[in-house]
C-alpha cells in the first residue's frame, strides 16, 4: 500500500486566488509549490501574497518561503518576511502566519514597522485585515522623529 | 535645619512664570517650577502593548498600553495608558502622516520629570501645535514638585515652549522663599 503513495506534486510558478462574490480578496503567487496530497500541505518558495484591504488598499507580503495548510487555509511565511500594510507603512518580521478565516495576520517573532518619521518595534503582532487594526505586544518601542 | 516653607492657599486661578527669564531676574520659587520640552528632539515611547488604528474620521490612532514610558530630551513620563492622535491625513489618501502627534493623552498614574521638576496627575493631555500640556486629577489634586516648593490645583495648564505654567482650582503653593544674599 506504501508504494502506491501519491508523490508529491511539484508546480512551478504558480497563481492562486481566492474570491468573495466580485472580490480577489487573496491572491498567492510563489515561484515553486511542492503539494503533499496526502497532508494536504503545500510547501512555497518565493512567494507573494496580496490581500484585499478595502479603502486602505491591498496589502502586499512577500517571503522566501512559506506553508499552506491546504485543510485549515491558514498560510504560513518564513525565512524573513517583508510586506505593506497600506501606503508609507513596511513592515519586517521572521515569520507570519495568515489565518484566511479570522482575516488575520500573526507574528510571534519580533517585528519592525516603519511609517514617514515613525519606526515601530515589538515583540509580536497581530493585524485584524477588515479594520487594520494593528496590535503590537511585548517591550514595544516607538520612535517618533519631527518632520 | 529645615527650610522655612510659605505655604499660600488660593482658589482662582494662578499664573507663574517658570523658566523664561531665569538668569535675568533673581530666581523665585515660581521660576523653578515648569516643565520645558524640546520639541524639536525625537520622541520616544515604551509600552507593553500598543492598538493602532484608521480613525473614521482620516486621522490615525496610536494607543499605548501598561507600564508606558515617554521621553522626550530631558523630560520623562511614565502613565498606565496613552493615546497618540495624528493630524488628519489628506484627503482620498490612505497614506499615514508621520512624525510627531498633534495631541497626547496620557491617563493613569500619570508622572512627568524634567529638570527637578515632577508633576503628578490622572490625566495629562498635551497639544503638539499649542505647545502645551494640561494636568488634571481625579480624587486629589494634580501637584507639581521642584525640591521643597509644591504646587497643587485641581487644573495645571504648563506652556511647554514659554515654561509658563497656571494652576486653576483649589490652588494651593508651598513655595521656600529665598535665601538671603541671593
Amino acid at each position: 500500500v506504501r508504494g502506491l503513495e501519491a508523490p508529491p506534486l511539484v508546480l512551478r510558478g504558480i497563481a492562486l486566488e481566492g474570491w468573495t462574490g466580485a472580490v480577489r480578496d487573496l491572491s498567492v503567487e510563489a515561484a515553486q509549490a511542492t503539494i503533499d496530497l496526502e497532508g494536504r500541505v503545500a510547501k512555497l518558495d518565493q512567494v507573494r501574497i496580496s490581500l484585499a484591504g478595502g479603502e486602505a488598499g491591498p496589502l502586499e507580503v512577500r517571503s522566501p518561503s512559506g506553508e499552506f495548510d491546504l485543510a485549515r487555509d491558514v498560510l504560513w511565511l518564513r525565512g524573513g518576511v517583508e510586506g505593506q500594510t497600506r501606503p508609507g507603512e513596511r513592515f519586517s518580521t521572521a515569520e507570519l502566519r495568515f489565518d484566511q478565516e479570522s482575516g488575520r495576520l500573526h507574528s510571534a517573532h519580533p517585528v519592525r514597522i516603519e511609517r514617514p518619521n515613525l519606526d515601530l518595534t515589538a515583540s509580536a503582532m497581530d493585524l485584524e485585515l477588515a479594520a487594520r487594526r494593528l496590535h503590537l505586544y511585548g517591550s514595544v518601542r516607538a520612535e517618533l522623529r519631527s518632520k | 535645619m529645615r527650610p522655612r516653607l510659605l505655604s499660600i492657599a488660593l482658589h482662582a486661578g494662578l499664573l507663574l512664570a517658570a523658566s523664561g527669564a531665569a538668569g535675568e531676574q533673581p530666581e523665585t520659587a515660581a521660576q523653578r517650577l515648569g516643565i520645558v520640552v524640546e520639541s524639536g528632539a525625537p520622541l520616544e515611547i515604551r509600552a507593553d502593548e500598543l492598538e493602532a488604528l484608521p480613525d473614521p474620521s482620516g486621522r490615525d490612532r496610536v494607543i499605548f498600553q501598561q507600564n508606558v514610558r515617554v521621553s522626550q530630551g530631558d523630560m520623562l513620563l511614565h502613565c498606565n495608558w496613552l493615546e497618540a492622535i495624528y493630524p488628519k491625513r489628506a484627503e482620498g489618501s490612505a497614506t499615514p502622516v508621520g512624525g510627531q502627534p498633534e495631541r497626547i493623552t496620557a491617563r493613569g498614574a500619570v508622572r512627568i520629570l524634567q529638570a527637578g521638576n515632577e508633576a503628578n496627575c490622572s490625566e495629562a493631555v498635551f497639544d503638539n501645535q499649542a505647545c502645551s500640556a494640561e494636568c488634571t486629577a481625579s480624587g486629589g489634586p494634580a501637584t507639581l514638585r521642584h525640591g521643597d516648593d509644591l504646587i497643587e490645583a485641581d487644573r495645571i495648564f504648563f506652556d511647554l515652549c514659554q515654561g509658563v505654567l497656571k494652576a486653576r482650582g483649589n490652588v494651593r503653593i508651598q513655595a521656600r522663599p529665598p535665601e538671603s544674599g541671593k
